[in-house]
């Protein structure tokens, strides 16, 4: 055990700390100490991976049994139902497929127009000089604390007035007016942005549009990745717009599943209902399968606070 | 009428904030020859994000605020100016107050354990000494529930401690517990759910938000006190937590300000409450509250605006004092760290 140690050591330590470990000869009762605390850190680890796995795979086994094996108890092992949940889940006529293309388009173009302007916003900070221009960058800052639910009634009637009940608009359009991304954006400004770049494109003759739209934008691709994933899976994930401005079933959005697979109708049938549940869940499984390391990237950079 | 004049009071608002710079430039020509200069490029880029803020943002909640103030109930179309009645009858309401308490209360016990958990995760994936293998992957499994769906997370723990057929409820009677019990039919176990579904959301977003506050941590400041013989548990003490309370803060500030507005979570898993005359709106959070009160029953979107209002200068006062506290730390923290490096003669 001592022996497994003294190999292990010289690679997890640093230079200047394999020395001292070389002089000192470490004695065998501190090498012990070390194995028993890595030990005891890696049990906390997988503990608390369990804790964060083991709902899910609890939801994906009750998907693929029958309601009367899950009323029997649990289990950790799937059985062979997925298809029979799956087909009873097409004959309730679960709108699974209408919400998930309704998140997409909104999804995309709420973060489409997000991205642009806020980036647009943002450049007119580090780009430009004129009269005022510390007040509103403080006016953006204090507006990123106004906590949403003050405009949520006023922002439904204006909704209802303007007409647009019951359709996308209102879920896109406001995307325009993010102050977190203003500022997420104006960060990575700070710390990239050459205003050579933009006077040898003025002296070229470009035009102010064309050069943020052609010279700017493109050096911003990296926080532009970062944000657009962070905006589409935020957009996604709202719920209570929707649940107030969306009232026909097929303009439901995917997180608006979950709400009706709640209702009488199918929660009787268990198994079905969990393959449900477990389905509005996997889109997100599977884009977080694909980006995860960009994504815990975003949140280590504060990307992922919105 | 009404309407009338919040929309002049809007636009004012607007050009009072956006426009500022622009009729200091149209007094200009009058006196001077006047020149488009390329700065004021910059005043037309940021035109659309306060137009659509002032429409979108702004004029919806100065017309909350107005609603506030009004009789503006179901289907009401004689509206007019109460004035503050709504706001001293919320203040009579135990409803509205056990909300926030149920907000506070659910808060507190999803953040106390989120940080403290966090932190002894993050000093263990940060720890020089016990390097660990693996840690990409840990990473990417703590944060996986965040980016879920939060009513999707609600109805899957809904089935899961659902009485007798969740798995979850299953495993706490294998725990012993008696199985007669049936958890949503009781305020505080209730609560706790919700309050573990939140801790398991956020538990990872913590924890790599403070692993890279630790990363952050200049590393010549942990050599320099390796170098002086300070043991682990030491650094960590008085080194690490010291550097990385400037981001323990602002996760408190984002938190309680997530965790004053939650919504999906307490909403979908048992909309407000335990069905029992006991237990009711046990876990009923203020945003709930609102959203009830203005789209269920009476619509009183008056009593709803009203309480918005409330949740909205409660949050203020909030992010005020947090940000206070921690702009005297960040002082005291600089003077402190300055006397030290003053002391050992310039490291770091």
């Amino acid at each position: 055990m001592s022996n497994d140690t003294n190999v292990m050591a010289p690679e997890a330590l640093t230079e200047s700390q394999i020395h001292k470990l070389a002089k000192k000869q470490v004695p065998l009762k501190k090498r012990v100490k070390h194995t028993a605390v890595t030990t005891v850190i890696y049990i906390c680890c997988v503990l608390m991976a369990i804790v964060c796995l083991l709902p899910l795979w609890l939801l994906f086994v009750d998907a693929t049994r029958a309601t009367t094996q899950i009323n029997q108890g649990m289990s950790l092992v799937p059985s062979r139902y997925l298809i029979t949940n799956f087909n009873s889940l097409i004959e309730y006529d679960m709108p699974l497929v209408s919400a998930f293309f309704n998140s997409v388009l909104i999804s995309f173009c709420s973060t489409a127009l997000s991205l642009y302007f806020s980036t647009l916003t943002a450049y007119s900070f580090v780009a430009y000089r004129y009269k005022g221009q510390k007040v509103i960058w403080s006016i953006i800052l204090i507006l990123m604390m106004i906590p949403g639910q003050l405009s949520m009634i006023g922002f439904y009637k204006l909704v209802v007035d303007l007409g647009m009940y019951d359709t996308y608009w209102p879920l896109i359009i406001p995307a325009i007016a993010g102050p977190g991304a203003v500022f997420f954006f104006k960060q990575y400004f700070d710390a990239n942005f050459s205003k050579e770049m933009v006077e040898a494109a003025r002296i070229d003759g470009s035009s102010e549009f064309r050069t943020f739209n052609l010279v700017v934008l493109p050096t911003l691709a990296p926080a532009l990745a970062t944000n657009a994933i962070f905006g589409i899976v935020s957009s996604w994930n709202n719920y209570m717009g929707p649940l107030m401005l969306i009232s026909s079933t097929e303009k439901y959005t995917f997180p608006m599943i979950s709400q009706l697979i709640k209702t009488d109708r199918y929660s009787t049938d268990l198994g079905a209902m969990a393959l449900a549940v477990f389905l509005t869940i996997l889109p997100l499984l599977i884009v977080y399968a694909c980006f995860s390391r960009f994504i815990i990237r975003g949140v280590a950079i504060g990307g992922g606070k919105e | 009428m009404m309407r009338h004049s919040e929309n002049s009071v809007a636009s004012e608002g607007v050009s009072g904030v956006g426009q500022l710079p622009e009729t200091a430039e149209e007094q200009q020509p009058k006196k001077k020859k006047f020149r488009w200069k390329v700065d004021y490029y910059g005043i037309l880029f940021i035109v659309p994000f306060f137009v659509v803020y002032a429409i979108f943002s702004l004029y919806p909640m100065i017309y909350s605020i107005a609603l506030s103030l009004t009789d503006y109930e179901g289907f009401n179309r004689d509206i007019g100016l109460v004035g503050f009645v709504n706001f001293t009858w919320l203040a009579t309401q135990p409803r509205f107050w056990q909300s926030l308490l149920n907000t506070v209360m659910i808060f507190c016990m999803n953040f106390v354990p989120q940080m403290l958990f966090a932190l002894i995760f993050a000093a263990m994936f940060t720890g020089k000494t016990y390097k660990m293998r693996g840690k990409g992957a840990f990473k990417g499994i703590y944060y996986l529930p965040n980016i879920l769906t939060a009513t999707s997370v609600a109805v899957m723990f809904y089935t899961l401690f659902a009485r007798p057929s969740g798995g979850l409820w299953q495993l706490l009677t294998h725990m012993g517990m008696s199985t007669d019990v049936n958890l949503y039919l009781m305020p505080w176990p209730s609560r706790i759910i919700i309050a573990f579904i939140q801790f398991w959301m956020w538990f990872g977003n913590s924890m790599i938000t403070l692993s890279a506050g630790i990363l952050g941590i200049n590393p010549s400041v942990f050599e320099a006190a390796q170098l002086d013989g300070a043991s682990q548990k030491d650094i960590f003490v008085h080194i690490t937590l010291p550097l990385i309370k400037p981001i323990v803060v602002y996760s408190l500030v984002v938190s309680t300000l997530g965790g004053l507005q939650v919504f999906d979570i307490p909403y979908l898993f048992l909309s407000g409450g335990p069905a029992l005359t006991d237990g009711r709106n046990a876990t009923e959070t203020v945003a709930v509250y609102i959203y009830k009160m203005a789209f269920t029953g009476d619509m009183r979107y008056n009593i709803a605006s009203a309480a918005s209002v409330y949740l909205f200068v409660i949050c203020m006062i909030v992010s005020f004092v947090l940000f206070r506290i921690t702009h005297s730390d960040e002082l005291k923290e600089q003077k402190r760290m300055e006397r030290r490096i003053a002391k050992r003669g310039g490291v770091a």
